[in-house]
């Protein structure tokens, strides 16, 4: 008896642990992609020692048109399209863009955001008016994740650190980035709403289905062996089978 | 070397206590390397599992019989170990389907190596007490350079419960149920 009670003793303070952290068991079979955050989830601890960078891009205004470029950051975690045309640049000689991880870190109540947050600003306003006629129009920005957390199913956009955010869409055509177009700049990040299912998979919710399955099936299945094995030992104590088993008992389980 | 080995459990156990720990913390670092985490996760795997060679499977734990309650055993430590991470689904990580073979490997792996074969030497060396312990400081350590400090405790109360298991049951198979079931859902 004292077995299964040890065996439940250790059961509990494995929940009590696993709880004190999210997501809870997690054994890092996942290639990490590398994500230098401003505030890293605690999952993403161990690999959290680089800055997030930010980003600085001189767009060449022509005849009153503004050229095409992108800025990015220097780590890559975020660009920004341009197509040629993309801001109200008449007057200008160039369009100065700038991006940079807002730190502390906004933490909006409604939402789970998958990256950083970035405040991308431009000395000219983005063209309100396109045609629609590219998928990247006036901007577009691509904002890259962790592998380490559930990926974002879209991308916000605020004029303000505290929010409202607006939802601007989000597709991936890249693994681990997702993208959107913009017709404002502000702050960005990507992320997924807090009462809702993340993209990354119909796995939020399996997994606490599969959980379920597993404990039920364990309790079903639980039964008829219980019974079998009580057939079982009440047949070989009516047979008085005295034979000793010792050498079997070594290598038999005690389940 | 290998006639003390064979004579003297203390240090057999160490020494594979010592290559088990190196095989893991180089593949912990290995995984850190572009493009790499999935080549260090296999060879890491086949290193873990060549220290089976020369156990006798029942001395391990795997075996046969009353097959039906160690897979159920199994099932149930899968569900205590997600049971966590399902009730918060939402901040779970998954595992991308690509690499669920890669995932089945180094579990059994892991699960041969630390509740296996380090847990047979330590149980040579000084009885189920150390075995518990041993394998369980093993395996914790083996994880301090691939998780954050936050999550050692966790991965200590996961190793301690599976170590139990094999003791209190003398039972392998269990754990390694569990511990692919729950690789495979993170």
């Amino acid at each position: 008896m004292k077995r299964p009670i040890l065996i439940a003793a250790a059961a509990g303070a494995y929940l009590v642990a696993a709880w004190m952290v999210a997501p809870g068991f997690y054994d890092g079979i996942a290639p990490q992609q590398p994500y230098n955050w401003v505030c890293p989830p605690p999952i993403a601890g161990a690999n959290s020692g680089v800055a997030a960078a930010s980003g600085h891009l001189v767009i060449k205004v022509i005849d009153g048109t503004s050229d095409a470029n992108s800025a990015f950051t220097d780590d890559g975690q975020v660009i920004v399209s341009f197509l040629p045309g993309a801001f109200q640049a008449a007057g200008n000689t160039q369009v100065t863009v700038d991006i940079k991880p807002v730190s502390p870190c906004p933490n909006p109540s409604d939402l789970h955001f998958s990256t950083n947050v970035y405040l991308i600003t431009a000395d000219a306003s983005l063209v309100q008016n396109t045609n629609g006629a590219s998928p990247c129009q006036p901007a577009c920005i691509g904002m890259r994740y962790s592998t380490l957390i559930p990926a974002p199913s879209f991308i916000y956009r605020s004029a303000d650190a505290n929010g409202p955010w607006t939802n601007i869409g989000g597709s991936e055509n890249q693994q681990f980035v997702i993208r959107a177009n913009t017709n404002q700049l502000g702050y960005f990040a990507g992320g997924y709403p807090a009462n809702a299912t993340n993209k990354s998979s119909g796995t939020s919710q399996l997994l606490p289905i599969a959980v379920a399955v597993l404990i039920i099936g364990v309790l079903l299945a639980g039964i008829p062996l219980a019974m079998v094995r009580r057939r079982r030992a009440g047949a070989e104590a009516d047979e008085e089978d005295d034979e000793g088993d010792d050498d079997e008992e070594r290598s038999t389980p005690r389940t | 070397m290998i006639a003390a080995l064979s004579t003297r459990p203390a240090l057999r156990a160490a020494v594979i206590g010592a290559y088990i720990l190196l095989v893991e913390w180089t593949r912990a670092l290995a995984s850190t390397i572009p493009g790499a985490a999935v080549p260090a996760i296999l060879l890491g795997g086949g290193a873990l599992a060549v220290s089976v060679v020369g156990w006798p499977a029942p001395k391990l734990g795997l075996g046969t019989s009353r097959l039906g309650l160690r897979i159920l055993g199994g099932i149930a430590l899968a569900a205590v170990l997600l049971l966590p991470a399902a009730v918060r689904a939402s901040e779970a990580p998954i595992i991308p389907a690509s690499l669920a073979v890669v995932a089945v490997i180094i579990s059994v792996a892991q699960e041969l190596a630390f509740r296996g074969v380090l847990y047979a030497a330590l149980d040579e060396a000084g009885g189920a007490p150390l075995a518990i312990v041993g394998s369980t400081v093993a395996w914790t350590a083996a994880h301090a350079l691939s998780h954050p400090p936050a999550f050692l405790w966790a991965v200590a109360a996961a190793g301690l419960l599976l170590a139990l298991w094999r003791w209190a049951c003398r039972d392998l198979v269990a754990p390694i149920i569990g511990h692919v079931l729950a690789d495979l859902a993170l």
